[in-house]
């Protein structure tokens, strides 16, 4: 195989490592080739928030809630403008572990609340595919890094859909793993019953070589305690007899008529592949995004409580206007005379959306819909309206109440912007998930599209 | 939103309060909706996955040396974090 007509930025992580070992370049002329464009399209991107210059390994962007040892570490926040965490998290030195390097950190929401990529203390970033448009969030940099081709790959987070989401925004793949799949050992906790660490990628596959080498049980998180095997290889067989459900409730009021009309043509696509489409019903999904809204922000109240100005990080005050919404709404949700009403309301409706995500397995073997009702919308469009905001998260949060994974794969453009399919799965189905989503892509090659961005020699 | 900013170790200024009473309580008045399920007999669910102790072995392990672990600290005093006063007696 040989890419002499290609860029080496433009190459997927699976490409690069066997011309790696083919000896078709340098680990320090692939390293060279991506600080270059990083450094110069961050400029317009604002993707990154710190640009080093690695000159060896596979170079990777990290979200910037993801703590990386003496690399500034900001997390979107004013509150963590100088701090340099004394240790890494246990997915950078698995990583490190596979010759993995560190090209910068990545834009994202402050302490990864929200959805547009414009809560950062460092500035907005754009949608490669429009600058005009927000690249979605709250991994906004990491999903714009790769739409780019500012890294090879990279990592987010996804608490309510903040890894699917803006890979939908930006075209690339985004996978959010079954809960206790990934280490969070040194991932800055928004809310831990649904805090996941997942990777962003140019390809199915790409995703896949990730998910290898960051997962784990990790005796430093307790909740990631269960041993995983996943084969590469198994992911490329072909999906004939797949059972494919897609919910009502996905379809339906509030999506787009250029989102509907992508996804459906993608599921015609899946059945042209041999796989077979089965209607089910998620009956409580509507109220998914009411029990979210109360669960991670009480969970955020508590945890954020640890930012005292004390052992790290500045004054209180220094948050942004998200971060304080939301730390008020998760303290009122929790206080004494309303926990019941909210908080443990929310807790029994999420046994429920549980309960239909169970059934519908045992009907179909791969939930598929959309990620997002919509597309990309212009920077500054919801920054008022924080519900507004909220509600754009209506299809990606029951997978985090659930606990089970969730992948979006570019399905086509709707306006000229990116549209994201998503497929979810049992607990632990991420060898299925990830089979699927690579027949899709395969037959697609939406992913072969890149965005028009100039970078002058 | 005097108390709930009391509670939650924020400052807020009156303007702040003003935009965050009205913006919460539409966020309020939103999730209303979920007294409209029927969650009789259902157990809440608080993590996803079913939650047991890990355990290991009792031997040390390497950590944070007093140097590292102090050294994002806003102030320190005799290789210990300077905190407010929380209780004083005079004197």
């Amino acid at each position: 195989m040989t890419h002499k007509n290609m860029e080496i930025t433009e190459l997927t992580l699976t490409q690069i490592l066997k011309a790696l070992e083919e000896k078709e370049f340098s680990e320090e002329e692939l390293n060279s080739a991506y600080v270059k464009r990083a450094q110069v399209l961050n400029a317009g991107l604002n993707a990154y928030v710190t640009v080093l210059e690695p000159y060896e390994g596979i170079p990777a962007a990290i979200k910037d809630v993801i703590v990386t040892k003496d690399v500034k570490t900001t997390a979107g926040s004013k509150i963590l403008e100088n701090f340099l965490p004394p240790y890494s998290a246990t997915v950078i030195d698995k990583l490190e572990s596979h010759n993995v390097s560190v090209l910068g950190k990545t834009n994202c929401d402050e302490f990864a609340m929200g959805s547009s990529g414009e809560n950062s203390a460092y500035g907005v970033t754009h949608n490669p595919w429009d600058t005009g448009k927000v690249p979605g969030g709250s991994s906004s940099g990491s999903a714009a890094a790769v739409s780019g081709d500012m890294c090879v790959f990279a990592l987010g987070s996804d608490t309510g859909g903040s890894i699917r989401q803006p890979a939908s925004f930006c075209g690339v793949v985004g996978l959010k793993p079954t809960y206790g799949l990934i280490s969070r050992y040194g991932l800055i906790a928004y809310a831990s019953s649904l805090d996941c660490v997942g990777p962003i990628a140019k390809s199915v596959e790409d995703a896949g070589q990730v998910l290898e080498w960051i997962s784990g049980p990790d005796g430093k998180d307790s909740n990631c305690s269960k041993s995983f095997t996943f084969s590469r290889e198994k992911i490329k067989d072909g999906i004939k007899g797949l059972r494919v459900g897609v919910p009502k409730e996905y379809l339906g009021e509030g999506l787009e008529e250029g989102v509907k009309e992508t996804i459906k043509s993608a599921l015609s696509k899946l059945e042209s592949l041999g796989a077979e489409l089965i209607y089910v019903d998620l009956p409580h999904s509507e109220y998914a995004i009411a029990a979210y809204y109360i669960i991670a922000t009480s969970e955020a109240s508590s945890n954020l409580a640890r930012l005292d100005g004390i052992r790290f990080g500045g004054n209180r005050d220094l948050f942004g206007a998200e971060v304080k919404r939301r730390i008020m709404l998760g303290t009122f949700s929790l206080s004494v005379g309303y926990y019941d009403d909210y908080f443990a309301r929310a807790a029994k409706v999420r046994t429920l959306i549980i309960k239909d995500f169970e059934k519908a397995f045992k009907k179909c073997d791969i939930i598929a819909g959309p990620v997002s009702p919509t597309v990309a919308w212009n920077i500054g469009a919801k920054v008022n309206d924080p519900l507004a905001m909220y509600l754009s998260d209506i299809y990606t949060v029951p997978a985090n109440l659930a606990g089970i994974p969730g992948i979006s794969v570019p399905a086509g453009f709707s306006d000229g912007l990116p549209v994201g399919l998503q497929f979810l799965g049992p607990k632990w189905s991420e060898e299925k998930l990830l089979q699927v989503a690579y027949n899709y892509e395969q037959s697609a090659e939406w992913n072969k599209q890149k965005p028009n961005l100039t970078v002058s020699p | 939103m005097a108390k709930l900013s009391r509670l939650s170790q924020l400052p807020l200024t009156s303007k702040e309060e003003d935009a965050y009473a009205a913006q919460v309580e539409e966020i309020l008045e939103y999730v209303e909706q979920l007294s409209k399920v029927d969650t009789s007999g259902v157990e809440p669910t608080f993590s996803p996955i079913d939650l047991k102790n890990v355990t290991r072995p009792d031997e040390p392990q390497a950590g944070l040396s007093q140097e590292e672990a102090l050294k994002d600290a806003r102030e320190v005093k005799n290789g210990l974090f300077v905190v407010k006063t929380i209780s004083s007696k005079s004197s």
